[in-house]
């Protein structure tokens, strides 16, 4: 298959997804007021096929609170699938959403990416975005999800950054993976 | 006691004009000035204070209305010695000086199962028991038919000068029925601690609302020596069925803090520490208080402690060692996936060091929570605490701390109007959520938790229990009836009635501007008035 096709069968299965009703809409604005108490994303699913739909309305919400779209991303990774993915990427690629929803996009992306397709999402970012904290939090990303792929790179890159010590998690994170794949070894 | 439903209903009738006559509902009991012996023979809108029913206590001199006129300073950066990368910080921290209102009593490193004792003199109304773990004495872990749990501190067999039992550890909670389902009632008990605090713990008394009576009605707590013995989970096994024999190993430094704060307002100081990045909007001590959004914050801040009689005192911002930012918060992001001891967030709190008996936050730009890949996790937070209480008065211990997440709300929106504005400004969102972590730090739950089936050891706060409050149609997914709840308690199911209520409050575990006004309770107040942080 295309990656044309690949696109455009994601982006139908976007479409697909029902509106949700006010009342679920009004659950899923509540929740993502948590404090401190964290909300597991069965409780999200249980409200139905249409609270997909009202937390990808929020994540993208240019006006709403910084943090509501932060924990709708959050959501939307932790129930998974393509439409959660293709909401990753358009918030990402906005350039003038608050940095930390876009840094949340990138942590969320990684995760639904996965290992294997991880590496080919987040390496523009980790490049070529213009905020070093949201290539800082790709490198975190990448060495978090797929540090086979994406460690070379990420140190590679490190030795380039205006301030390499942004890139300080990212590269612990992928020391840590290289002593564990030489003790499997 | 809560008062029973009848009563909640009598009450709501009373607040709300009919339009029929006949409906004014006139308190009954003891009016102010009459003798009592406890706060259910005085008016329900009265107290029994010091033998005589009244209205409340006295103002502090300290705060004459709050919420005061709070100063915003730089202060020094805190002189944490960079322990070295990979190396866990866990050292006895010496308690400041609360004078004059507070002392603190050394009682020394006691072994698990050791009695100790200490005073209470006329006039008192608090105290805290702070127990640290001396180097790495208690075990980690414990073994209980469920798996290995983390090794927690608490106190246990706790009795005042007549011997009377304030706090058993292994003890039972009395029960409440609301709308046909049993529920834990720990308003009911006299001294309460939710466990689950790991090396360090402080332990308030009082912290219940029974206990407030208590200390309410005679002017103070029983003078006299009271006695503990100290303990821990790996010593005494608080579950039924624990696989593991006692261990006895725990050394804990062990101090007693007695407080005279009996009023109906207090200071409150709060020293705040940058975890954030250079390019942050709060990227500096010195650009935080050039910032005309932390004059909001603090404003806003204000305005909600001032719910709980608190004047805010001094705020002051400190900029992090530069070791301990690049170490704990890079990037300015706190990661909360370690929840250890030597995770960074237990590890980031032992950087304030400053000496100070206030409330000790830590602002960063964002937060990481542990990913959600199971039911126990979920979607990251807006803040935490590392213990409830905070340590008051012993600065830079593990779980001492409290960290915020700025998420760029700072000034988001429209925040030029006067008064906290929920709905339109991010600075005021984040100073709600500041408020919340604070009131914990001062000894404050949440009124009703998550699943609706677990409420705060006050009695004058409103719960929400999820079988009577949840739609119908929602009920079936209730903690009380399933093992795999997704029922949640929101704001709106939680601000129907008196008998559904507590969703305005601040310590409401949602924040949702439609319904939160981050109102107090009367109880919620003096408990976090009588906390030693406060002046």
């Amino acid at each position: 298959m295309s990656l044309e096709a690949v696109v455009l069968a994601l982006s139908l299965t976007a479409q697909a997804a029902p509106a949700p009703s006010p009342e679920v809409r009004d659950q899923v604005r509540a929740l993502l007021g948590n404090i401190d108490t964290r909300v597991p994303p069965e409780t999200f699913r249980a409200l139905g096929p249409g609270a997909e739909e009202a937390l990808a309305d929020f994540a993208r919400e240019e006006q709403g609170s910084p943090l509501r779209r932060v924990h709708a991303l959050e959501a939307l990774a932790g129930l998974g699938g393509a439409r959660a993915e293709a909401v990753h990427r358009e918030v990402l690629a906005r350039s003038t959403a608050p940095r930390a929803v876009r840094r949340a996009a990138v942590r969320g992306l990684g995760r639904l990416a996965g290992p294997r397709r991880a590496a080919a999402e987040l390496s523009p970012v980790l490049e070529q975005d213009s905020d070093p904290v949201v290539r800082a939090t790709a490198a975190e990303a990448l060495a978090a999800h797929a540090p086979a792929d994406a460690c070379a790179r990420i140190r590679a890159r490190a030795l380039v950054e205006p301030a390499p010590s942004r890139f300080h998690r990212a590269l612990t994170t992928c020391d840590r993976a290289s002593r564990a794949g030489s003790r499997r070894r | 006691m809560r008062r029973p439903l009848a009563a909640f209903a009598l009450a709501v009738l009373a607040g709300c004009p009919s339009g029929k006559e006949g409906s004014t509902v006139i308190p009954t009991g003891k009016v102010v000035g009459e003798a009592c012996s406890a706060g259910s023979q005085c008016r329900s809108d009265l107290i029994c204070l010091a033998g005589v029913c009244a209205a409340g206590p006295p103002a502090a001199a300290s705060c004459a209305a709050p919420p005061g006129s709070p100063q915003i300073v730089a202060g020094l950066e805190p002189t944490a010695p960079d322990p070295g990368p990979e190396v866990c910080v866990s050292v006895v921290r010496s308690p400041v000086s609360f004078a004059p209102d507070a002392t603190v009593q050394d009682l020394g490193p006691l072994q698990v199962g050791s009695s100790a004792t200490f005073a209470v003199t006329s006039g008192v109304s608090s105290f805290l028991l702070f127990q640290q773990r001396v180097g790495n004495t208690a075990a980690d872990e414990f073994a209980t038919a469920f798996g290995m749990l983390t090794n927690a501190v608490t106190p246990t067999d706790l009795r005042a000068p007549d011997g009377t039992l304030w706090y058993d550890d292994t003890a039972g909670y009395p029960s409440v029925t609301l709308g046909g389902k049993t529920y834990a009632d720990v308003s009911a008990i006299l001294g309460y601690d939710p466990g689950f605090q790991a090396i360090t713990a402080g332990f308030p008394v009082p912290n219940t609302s029974r206990a407030l009576d208590v200390v309410r009605s005679a002017g103070g707590l029983p003078p006299g020596n009271w006695t503990f013995k100290v303990n821990d989970w790996a010593f005494q096994c608080p579950f039924g069925d624990c696989n593991s024999t006692p261990n006895a190993s725990g050394v804990y430094q062990v101090h007693a803090v007695t407080h005279t704060l009996l009023a109906s307002t207090g200071t409150l100081d709060v020293e705040v520490y940058l975890a954030t990045d250079p390019t942050s909007a709060l990227s500096t001590a010195a650009v935080a208080v050039a910032n005309p959004e932390t004059a909001r914050f603090v404003a806003s801040l204000g305005t909600f402690l001032g719910n709980a009689g608190l004047c805010l005192g001094t705020v002051t911002f400190h900029d992090l060692p530069g070791w301990a930012r690049a170490r704990y918060a890079a990037n300015g992001t706190v990661d909360l996936t370690d929840a250890s001891a030597c995770g960074d967030l237990n590890q980031l709190f032992t950087t304030a060091v400053v000496r100070s008996r206030a409330v000790h936050l830590f602002l960063a730009d964002d937060l990481i929570a542990p990913e959600s890949v199971s039911s126990t996790t979920g979607i990251s937070i807006a803040g935490v605490d590392g213990s409830i209480p905070g340590p008051s008065g012993f600065p830079g211990t593990i779980n001492g701390g409290a960290v915020v997440g700025l998420f760029d709300e700072l000034g988001v929106g429209s925040c030029s109007g006067g008064g906290p504005d929920l709905a339109r400004c991010g600075t005021d969102r984040v100073a709600y959520v500041a408020a919340h972590e604070i009131g914990h730090w001062l000894g404050l739950f949440h009124p009703t938790e998550k699943d609706g089936t677990w409420f705060d050891p006050v009695a004058d706060t409103d719960r929400c229990p999820c079988y009577s409050c949840a739609p119908f149609d929602a009920r079936g997914s209730c903690a009380e009836v399933s093992s795999k709840a997704t029922t949640f308690m929101t704001n709106d199911r939680c601000t129907l009635s008196a008998s559904c209520g507590g969703g305005k409050n601040l310590m409401f575990w949602l924040l949702d501007p439609r319904f939160s006004t981050g109102e107090l309770s009367r109880d919620q107040g003096q408990i976090v008035r009588l906390n030693p942080a406060v002046r």
